[in-house]
């Protein structure tokens, strides 16, 4: 017996993400949980309400509850698995993780700031092809 | 560190989940779990199918809930120590279980 899949990929709408890229929308907040080692990147604030829906063995959409739009995904075994698999990805994140010229945690937000977008963009053209049409809608939302 | 909850799964392992996991790691990365507490106890007391073990860490065991009245699965994920004492490292809401998980109870 296994558990069942209780929502279909194509119920989820790409409607936010579509209106995202159309009007420049750039509200973006990432968040790396290590001791899960999973990668988080929203849309939206991260105080949102979101279900994860899993697409393969380690990418998942992030979806609002209540309309079911996509707003984000989330990268399981990120550093572990997907990084490795990724060498673009990896990179950027060995910039954002760099601890040289760091006078305090000041500085070190301020680069992952600078950094994040480019993560994103990485991330989501890493995952684009195993998220379809969403993916294209993240990148385009991302560009 | 205080404890939120401590429980046994059904394969009789403690499994504690700490103030400061629950707090600062689950509800700042999951607010939808807020006042979820008893069904995170409840999917690891008594998981809907069984206990399944991560894809790819062994240390790992993952127990999902169904949820009623809704098209979601609370998932729970526990890392185990050396002494088979669990620790929960996130919860959160899902309406698939995710591929490469495997069944090891019962």
């Amino acid at each position: 017996m296994a558990l069942e899949r209780l929502v279909k990929t194509s119920d989820l709408k790409t409607g936010f993400l579509a209106d995202a890229a159309k009007n420049k929308r750039k509200s973006l907040d990432i968040d790396y949980d290590a001791r899960f080692d999973a990668l988080m990147l929203l849309l939206v604030p991260p105080e949102t309400d979101t279900i994860v829906h899993y697409v393969d063995d380690h990418v998942a959409l992030l979806y609002r509850p209540d309309d079911l739009e996509i707003v984000g995904i989330q990268v399981e075994d990120f550093e572990r698995s997907f990084l490795p698999q990724h060498e673009a990805v990896s990179k950027v994140w060995r910039l954002s993780d760099s601890k040289t010229d760091l006078n305090d945690l000041g500085d070190l937000i301020v680069i992952f700031d600078r950094i994040k977008p480019q993560v994103a963009r990485e991330v989501v053209k890493a995952t684009e092809d195993i998220l379809g049409e969403p993916g294209v809608e993240l990148a385009a939302a991302l560009a | 560190m205080p404890i939120l909850f401590e429980i046994l799964d059904p394969m009789r392992r403690k499994v504690i989940c700490t103030d400061d996991v629950w707090h600062s790691h689950i509800l700042t990365r999951h607010p939808i779990m807020r006042g979820l507490e008893n069904e995170v106890k409840l999917a690891i007391e008594k998981p809907s199918i069984g206990i399944f073990q991560d894809s790819s860490l062994s240390s790992r065991s993952i127990y999902y809930l169904r949820q009623t009245g809704t098209p979601r699965y609370l998932k729970a994920v526990v890392e185990f120590d050396d002494n088979d004492i669990g620790e929960v490292i996130t919860a959160f809401l899902t309406d698939a279980p995710k591929s490469g998980e495997r069944l090891i109870w019962p």
